[in-house]
């Protein structure tokens, strides 16, 4: 048997819920110490910082020259490096910056951050990403589904599976014919349609999938009679950069 | 006892684990229990459903001679999750089995034919036991020639093999590489290149073709060409099945199964079928 | 001479009461979200106005099913089996589920060879359907030859007050004998119950005028529209397409091995070594889940899979719709 996985948890630009996270595995998480070592984490208190690491977990985004460096270094230091959340996977809320007007953005310049281009980046526009762990905030199961997978070295991959697959497998009524615009045909799955079952719309924090027809369901919010302002708002809530030229254009 | 080995895995020993090339191992493999390696028989082009536990099950064809009982070889190239994992394993570590599945070559209705090997990449593993089995017969057979197009020299299978059948039983080999390497001396480009290369005559004739999904569509628009009728062309489709027995319905072509009525085809069902639906 | 029974409306609480205090009773009503679909029962108001929005495949056919534990013992393993022989009862099962269930049956008990993991779930099944007397939305079993309920063991038709039972098998016969008294002999003959369904669907030579028209532009219009959402599929009673998955148990070598729905829907369904997908555009993929359902089905076991329930037209968000299609690729082919 492989010996402990040394793990670091690090935060760049974010909330660090997603870290908080890690709580809600309760009794999972004392399960995960048997074979996790936690070495390098402010939260849990890591005892050795600046170790090689076998797992990288990264949240949050990169938005600024410090950011950057301290997110190289770790790829230097790790095996794996896995990004947490919908920050570091998709830009996330952060990212709402990248969708607004070129004067809004340069207000929004403070002088301790040096930004990248005045932009949020996904961690992956900087250093090789091996696995996603995404959602807004990350989900438990799946965290520790990672861990076990990295254990046996296996390196997850995503399956291109959109939330109305899951939603219709919980037995719920479409949000889209109650007038929601929802975003669940176009979000990659695994969250069991929170949201939807909860009757929210989703909002896409998992990401897009690469398969999704966004024209049709573009058409369908019109159709709906979603104003444009509001689609365009839905679209890059969470994932703004594939979204906001595309979306300029219309 | 049927139903056992169909939906069940049975466990399975590693005895020996054979270097190709750089991604492709051969495998040979016995089962635990040894009456059930004494009953284990199979045709040509068939294949099992391999489970390497905890990381999943793959369909992967037969690549021994069918001739030989006491043993048999699965050859592995690695793809994915499932194959990664398969390649690390070595001597003494269990699998498990399930099959074997599908419709393999009708080696006996060959006869007295000259038969035309196809193959490319890793489809040189279900063709090697249709090879074995001919050549068990080698004089009830007429001539034989084998068209093998590899990514490059590194990646050509079965070298020993290959030489061995060239010189006792009359198998005529030309190969080609898709990338040219310095050290090449022979044909480059895929496959098909080498239909000019050597006389293709369809006159009492059967083409065995297996190979990616590509390199499929193309010879079988050169066959077709050179004026092979629907009916003397036998192709292996590549699908990934999930069960083996027509129930998940993932190698699902039209009204057939992959898993039970393929994975071989006679070429007049394959024209029926959408085999590229771009 | 068969007897025919009638149970009182005001008795069926009673009698499902009984029945769940033996076996997991089913009945349709609204869940939480108030979508109908079939729940255990739990004293809950039945929904009985028509047919459930979901069916009781997640039931037979559940949507993650854990089929074996492989446990790793020295260099070894040990393979255990997981089956699921719960005694189970589906009460007000509409004709078309009882036909999906027919399809389930053929393909998983004796097509090829027999899942002993369907076969457990189904052998301890007692179906209780119930006979539709109005047309449901988008409903078209009656092009489909299926609005006869077929398999059950006891058929219950609305009657006033009551209940109408028709015996339909030895379970139900067993049945109606052990709860006995909740049941009153009559001499009715089964009410007729006579609506014409919301949608039609002409099925003569479908198969075929679908096989010649494979590269219809129908087929790339819709594609259009379609989200690729897999509802279609997840809500059919009668999709069955699944894959298997293996999972470690934490830092053990002990393994499980899963069955899971997929769906033709999705790009991944098709793919193969080196990323290769055999159907990855969409209008191939839509292709094949109408093509499945109207002809390749029909092929291999001389109906087609489709049973005409019309969930599939109903929980589709941008409204492409099955017999549409096929009523458009007809009237172009004339």
């Amino acid at each position: 048997m492989p010996k402990k996985l040394k793990a670091g948890f690090y935060s760049l630009a974010c909330c660090e819920g997603c870290e908080i996270v890690m709580f809600d595995l309760e009794e999972n998480f004392l399960k995960a110490l048997d074979f996790v070592e936690i070495v390098d984490a402010r939260l849990f208190n890591g005892k050795h910082p600046g170790e090689k690491l076998d797992i990288a977990i990264v949240e949050g985004c990169v938005e600024s020259e410090v950011d950057k460096k301290h997110l190289l270094e770790i790829r230097e230091r790790c095996k794996y490096l896995v990004a947490f959340g919908a920050c570091a996977t998709i830009i996330g809320i952060p990212g709402i910056r990248n969708a607004l007007p070129k004067e809004i953005q340069k207000k929004l310049k403070r002088k301790a951050i040096i930004p990248v281009k005045d932009k949020a980046f996904p961690i992956s526009a900087f250093v090789k990403v091996d696995a996603l762990l995404q959602g807004c905030p990350a989900f438990t199961h799946e965290i520790l589904d990672v861990f076990v997978k990295l254990y046996h070295g296996i390196v997850p991959k995503l399956e291109e599976v959109p939330v109305c697959s899951e939603c219709r497998e919980r037995e719920n009524p479409c949000l889209l014919f109650e007038g929601i615009p929802c975003l669940g045909p176009v979000t990659y799955a695994g969250c069991k349609a929170l949201c939807p079952s909860e009757r929210a719309q989703c909002i896409g924090c998992r990401g897009f999938t690469e398969d999704g027809n966004f024209e049709a369901l573009r058409k369908k919010f019109q159709e709906m009679g979603i104003p444009k302002k509001e689609i365009y708002n839905l679209f890059t809530y969470f994932n703004p950069d594939p979204f906001t030229k595309k979306m300029e254009e219309k | 006892m049927k139903e056992l080995s169909l939906t069940t895995p049975a466990l399975a020993e590693i005895v020996e684990v054979r270097e190709d090339t750089k991604k492709i191992k051969t495998f040979t493999i016995k089962y635990v229990d040894r009456q059930k390696q004494k009953r284990f028989h199979f045709v040509p082009g068939k294949f099992l459903m391999v489970s390497v536990f905890g990381f999943g099950e793959m369909p992967i064809s037969l690549s021994s001679s069918p001739l030989k009982t006491d043993s048999l070889q699965l050859t592995i190239k690695e793809v994915g999750v499932i194959t990664h994992a398969m390649l690390q394993l070595k001597k003494g570590d269990k699998i498990g089995l399930r099959g074997p599945f599908g419709r393999g070559f009708p080696v006996a209705r060959f006869r007295k034919k000259n038969v035309l090997f196809i193959s490319g990449g890793c489809g040189m593993a279900p063709l090697r036991p249709v090879i074995y089995a001919i050549a068990d017969r080698r004089e009830e057979f007429g001539k034989l020639k084998l068209l093998y197009g590899c990514q490059n020299s590194d990646h050509l299978l079965f070298k020993e093999d290959l030489k061995k059948w060239g010189q006792t039983e009359n198998l005529e080999v030309l190969l080609t590489v898709d990338k040219c390497t310095p050290d090449w001396k022979g044909n480059c480009g895929p496959v098909t290149t080498l239909f000019n290369k050597t006389e293709i005559n369809p006159d009492n004739s059967i083409a065995c073709i297996v190979g990616p999904p590509v390199m499929l569509h193309f010879v079988l628009k050169e066959l077709k060409k050179h004026g092979f009728r629907d009916e003397q062309i036998y192709a292996s489709l590549e699908r990934l099945m999930h069960c083996g027995m027509g129930k998940c319905a993932h190698c699902n072509i039209a009204g057939k199964y992959a898993c039970i009525d393929g994975p071989v085809f006679n070429g007049v069902d394959l024209a029926k079928m959408p085999l590229e639906e771009k | 001479m068969q007897q025919n029974f009638l149970l009182k409306k005001e008795k069926l609480g009673e009698f499902l009461t009984a029945l769940s205090k033996e076996a997991e009773v089913f009945v349709p009503s609204l869940n939480e979200n108030n979508a109908t679909c079939f729940l255990p029962y739990n004293s809950q108001e039945l929904y009985l106005a028509e047919r459930t929005q979901y069916s009781p495949k997640k039931i037979l056919s559940p949507p993650l099913e854990k089929e074996f534990i492989f446990r790793k013992k020295s260099s070894s393993f040990e393979i255990e089996h997981l089956l699921d022989n719960k005694k189970r009862v589906f009460f007000g099962v509409r004709s078309c589920d009882t036909h999906a269930i027919k399809v389930l049956d053929k393909l998983y008990l004796e097509y090829f060879t027999e899942d002993k993991w369907y076969k457990a779930i189904r052998e301890d099944l007692t179906i209780i359907a119930l006979q539709c007397s109005k047309p449901c939305e988008n409903g078209f079993c009656q092009s489909m030859g299926t609005d006869k309920p077929v398999g059950h063991d006891l058929l219950l038709v609305e009657k006033e007050k009551s209940f109408f039972v028709e015996i339909a098998s030895e379970r139900g016969e067993q049945l109606v004998k052990k709860y006995r008294d909740l049941f009153n002999q009559t001499n009715f003959t089964k009410p007729e119950s006579k609506f014409k369904c919301s949608k039609e669907l002409e099925t003569t030579n479908l198969k075929e005028i679908l096989d010649k028209n494979f590269f219809h532009k129908k087929w790339k219009q819709e594609a259009k529209k379609c989200l690729s959402c897999s509802s279609c599929t997840q809500v059919c009673p009668s999709c069955y397409c699944f894959l298997s998955f293996d999972k470690f148990i934490l830092n053990t070598g002990d393994s499980e091995r899963f069955r899971a729905w997929d769906s033709c829907q999705l790009k991944r369904f098709t793919r193969v070594s080196h990323d290769f997908f055999f159907r990855e555009s969409r209008e191939s993929r839509l292709r094949q889940f109408v093509m499945h359902k109207l002809s390749y089905f029909q092929e291999n076991f001389g109906f087609p899979l489709c049973v005409g329930c019309g969930r599939c037209i109903m929980v589709c968000p941008v409204g492409i719709d099955l017999t549409e299609i096929a009523s458009t690729i007809r009237g172009d082919s004339k």
